[in-house]
């Protein structure tokens, strides 16, 4: 942005994220940005390393400032290409088939399992599942700011072996992560394994036969449509979003939580009502919420029959002491702060509601029993006290055993968990720490079936 | 034989060209824009040293007197931190910008 008002601007990007820094800057407008490389990313290594660094790439950076824009500065992944109709011939319909898939693959417009050929007739089809025109807009995806059509949603939604009625639930979700600002973009771009969890609540759910209770999280012919609506939203961020791995998508490691991360609420099974009522819908509107998830917590507990028994279990499997909310890096509005999503079992949301325990009740026990030390809590903070919130900074003047012996809730606030009831019988549950407050978005625009 | 559509967004930025670079760093003013990112509280000193022993009369206004544009927070916020940087960039009389880290 600086650079667009005229001055002279060079980034300074860690090897390894130059496809990246070249794929943001064309997206921010600016394709010959300028840049240095230093040969680490500059974390977990000593200053003494950094300063060596920093040391090898100034001559890049003076470079940078002071001489033209080279041709080759100008390079635009081929991620990009324009929307077209393409043919793919074979001996046999089986050989088109692999010769659209290989170059789909060698394009990176796949999640790595075949793609079903979203020719002209199955996207034909697939948008009758909408009343909306093929050329609407529904959104600009991050982080590639990849305007999302209707069509261009339908094209995946075929490619990910979607039914027409399943693309209303897409159209939504994308919705949903526009509306989530900036930590979507976080979500799609980040080192860490970020990434989206669909849950759909509301009549939607048993109309199209979404698994809610057996290893709804998992594979199998009960959870066909779980997988294919999750499937659908991950290549629509590829796609459309342009978060490609290694390109935008810098994660590190990655995680089978990407390939497709989709449930429904068990509503039945629950003691309390529905997730999208206790958010302010009516109980007869389907609704789609994408959870901004971190990473995965599994729970254990088959022995507790009382809802304190039973929290306190849940509570000190996620006393997860990263402490992020103790650092001024981190967003301190509620709706972008970091949070935990409890996928509680029938069997421990029944107990809880057979002793009359509220939702909030719930959460506040929740959030009292998941405690960690401040030591701990403070342990990456203790190495970049400059980023130590101002509320927080009389933590790094207590000594370790001060710190270790005062105890503190893992979040913010109680209001930072979400619990949805799911799965199958046991004392079993789930929870995803989430890395900004949930969106949920009515789904509408349905084609009548 | 399949016919398929392309599944790709078309991207909606319009790419404009890179600022005139500068033939020499002396006497000129350079502002530092930091992300919040991979040790910038560290990197930017060292540059800010290197650029001052190699440049005669050069003026560094370092990170800390602009906005972190890290992407934290809401939309909203960063067009607010990013359209702050730019205004001081210019307020100041930044001659260029050196931004990190990562990215």
């Amino acid at each position: 942005m600086v650079e667009k008002a005229g001055k002279p601007t060079v980034g300074i990007v860690s090897h390894g994220f130059e496809t990246d820094a070249k794929a943001s800057a064309r997206v921010f407008g600016l394709p010959d940005f300028r840049f240095a490389v230093v040969p680490h990313v500059l974390t977990s290594i000593s200053p003494e390393q950094i300063q060596e660094d920093v040391e090898g790439a100034f001559p890049q950076i003076i470079e940078a400032l002071t001489t033209g824009v080279k041709e080759a500065d100008s390079v635009v992944s081929a991620a990009v290409e324009p929307a077209t109709r393409e043919r793919f011939i074979g001996s046999d319909r089986y050989e088109a088939f692999l010769k659209m898939n290989d170059a789909f693959r060698k394009r990176g417009w796949t999640d790595g399992f075949p793609l079903i050929p979203p020719t002209e007739e199955s996207v034909q089809r697939m948008l009758r599942g909408t009343t909306l025109e093929p050329q609407s807009q529904v959104s600009v995806l991050t982080p590639g700011d990849g305007i999302a059509t209707v069509e261009k949603l339908a094209i995946n939604a075929v490619m990910a072996g979607c039914q027409p009625a399943h693309l209303p639930i897409l159209l939504a979700a994308v919705k949903a992560i526009e509306r989530m600002g900036l930590p979507a973009r976080r979500m799609a771009m980040s080192t860490g394994p970020y990434c989206p969890l669909m849950l759909l609540n509301g009549p939607i759910v048993t109309e199209l036969g979404l698994n809610t209770g057996q290893c709804t999280l998992g594979p199998g012919a009960q959870s066909q449509v779980n997988i294919v609506l999750g499937r659908a939203l991950r290549l629509i961020m590829m796609n459309v979003g342009h978060a490609y791995p290694g390109h935008m998508d810098m994660d590190t490691i990655g995680t089978s939580r990407k390939f497709s991360l989709c449930t429904g609420e068990r509503e039945e099974a629950s003691p309390w009502e529905p997730f999208h009522v206790e958010n302010g819908y009516p109980r007869e509107a389907s609704t789609v919420t994408v959870f901004h998830t971190h990473d995965e917590i599994s729970i254990n507990d088959l022995e507790n029959w009382t809802p304190e028994g039973v929290l306190s279990s849940i509570a000190f499997f996620t006393a997860v002491p990263e402490g992020e909310h103790l650092s001024a890096k981190m967003p301190e509005t509620p709706e972008e702060r970091f949070g935990a999503l409890l996928l509680l079992s029938p069997d421990h949301a029944k107990v809880c509601g057979a002793a009359a325990w509220s939702k909030k009740a719930v959460k506040d026990y929740l959030w009292q029993q998941s405690t960690s030390s401040a030591w701990r809590m403070m342990s990456k903070w203790r190495a970049f006290p400059l980023i130590v919130r101002k509320q927080w900074r009389w933590l790094l003047d207590l000594s370790r055993a001060e710190l270790e012996s005062y105890m503190m809730p893992v979040l913010e606030g109680p209001e930072d968990y979400s619990i949805v009831v799911v799965g199958g019988s046991a004392g079993k549950d789930t929870m995803f720490r989430t890395a900004s407050q949930f969106r949920i978005v009515e789904i509408t625009d349905r084609a009548p079936s | 034989m399949y016919k398929v559509l392309s599944p790709l967004g078309e991207p909606i930025a319009e790419a404009v060209g890179a600022a005139p670079r500068l033939s020499d760093l002396s006497g000129k003013t350079i502002c530092e824009v930091w992300n919040g990112q991979f040790r910038g509280d560290i990197a930017f000193p060292m540059l800010r040293q290197l650029l001052q022993e190699r440049y005669p009369g050069v003026k560094v206004i370092p990170y800390t007197e602009f906005p972190k544009t890290d992407v934290i927070g809401s939309t909203k916020l960063l067009q607010e931190r990013t359209d702050t940087a730019v205004a001081l960039a210019v307020q100041r009389g930044c001659d260029a910008i050196i931004t990190g880290m990562g990215f």
